[in-house]
């Protein structure tokens, strides 16, 4: 079991040009800008410009491990894999995101900003929990930067506020 | 933390709370390679719970 071989496997997408690119999001991210803890999949978003190529990918993938709707098995860990236009703040994370490396491979990571206002739209007892774990480790320009960007209705911001008790 | 407990001193929570700060900033630090391998010991670990919760069923 190793999160790193589900990396190299979409290391090996992109060389090949099956995957356009791919950012890791969720849970793993946050781990990144915080500690470890236990989550029982990879978040995984893939750029893709139509459905087919969405469907190519996990065609591909299907030779790597064992694929059901949008999640693959690699190696005993699973990996959940999104369209990055499920949501337009994992769209706008993978432009610009930084790149981590892990055994020879350099995977993007979403900014604990971006996973911030991701877990404020998903909202779920554990993204909520993600928001208050990620606090230490945002920079408060660029929250503000993205809530000014991407909140056009000010609902992530209310959440925001709701739940942390002070204005981003 | 209402800090009401009588059952042990103030010097040992404070001694507690100071490694289990030292313990979260020590991992906070790590790279992403190192944060990765406890991640995959904790799902290896909680996969294998899960396999003898099964068994005793």
């Amino acid at each position: 079991m190793a999160i790193a071989d589900v990396l190299r496997v979409f290391r090996d997408l992109k060389k090949e040009g099956t995957v356009k690119d791919y950012i890791v999001y969720g849970s793993i991210a946050a781990m990144v800008h915080t500690r470890p803890f236990y989550t029982k999949d990879v978040d995984i978003g893939v750029s893709v410009a139509s459905d087919m190529e969405y469907i190519t990918i996990f065609r591909r993938l299907s030779e790597f491990g064992t694929v059901e709707g949008n999640h693959v098995v690699v190696n005993g860990t699973s990996a959940d894999v999104f369209p990055t236009d499920v949501s337009p703040i994992i769209n706008d994370a993978i432009n610009g995101a930084r790149r981590k490396k892990v055994e020879n491979v350099y995977a993007k990571v979403a900014s604990p900003e971006h996973l911030v206002l991701e877990a404020l739209r998903v909202a779920r007892r554990e993204d909520r929990a993600r928001v208050i774990m990620l606090e230490e480790a945002v920079d408060r320009d660029k929250l503000r930067e993205l809530f000014e960007r991407l909140d056009h209705d000010g609902e992530l911001k209310a959440r925001y506020e709701r739940l942390t008790g002070q204005t981003p | 933390m209402t800090g009401n407990s009588r059952r042990v001193t103030k010097g040992l929570l404070d001694r507690l709370l100071k490694s289990q700060a030292r313990r979260s900033e020590r991992e906070k630090r790590m790279s992403f390679g190192e944060k990765l391998k406890i991640v995959d010991q904790l799902m290896a670990d909680h996969e294998a719970a899960m396999k003898r919760s099964k068994v005793k069923r």
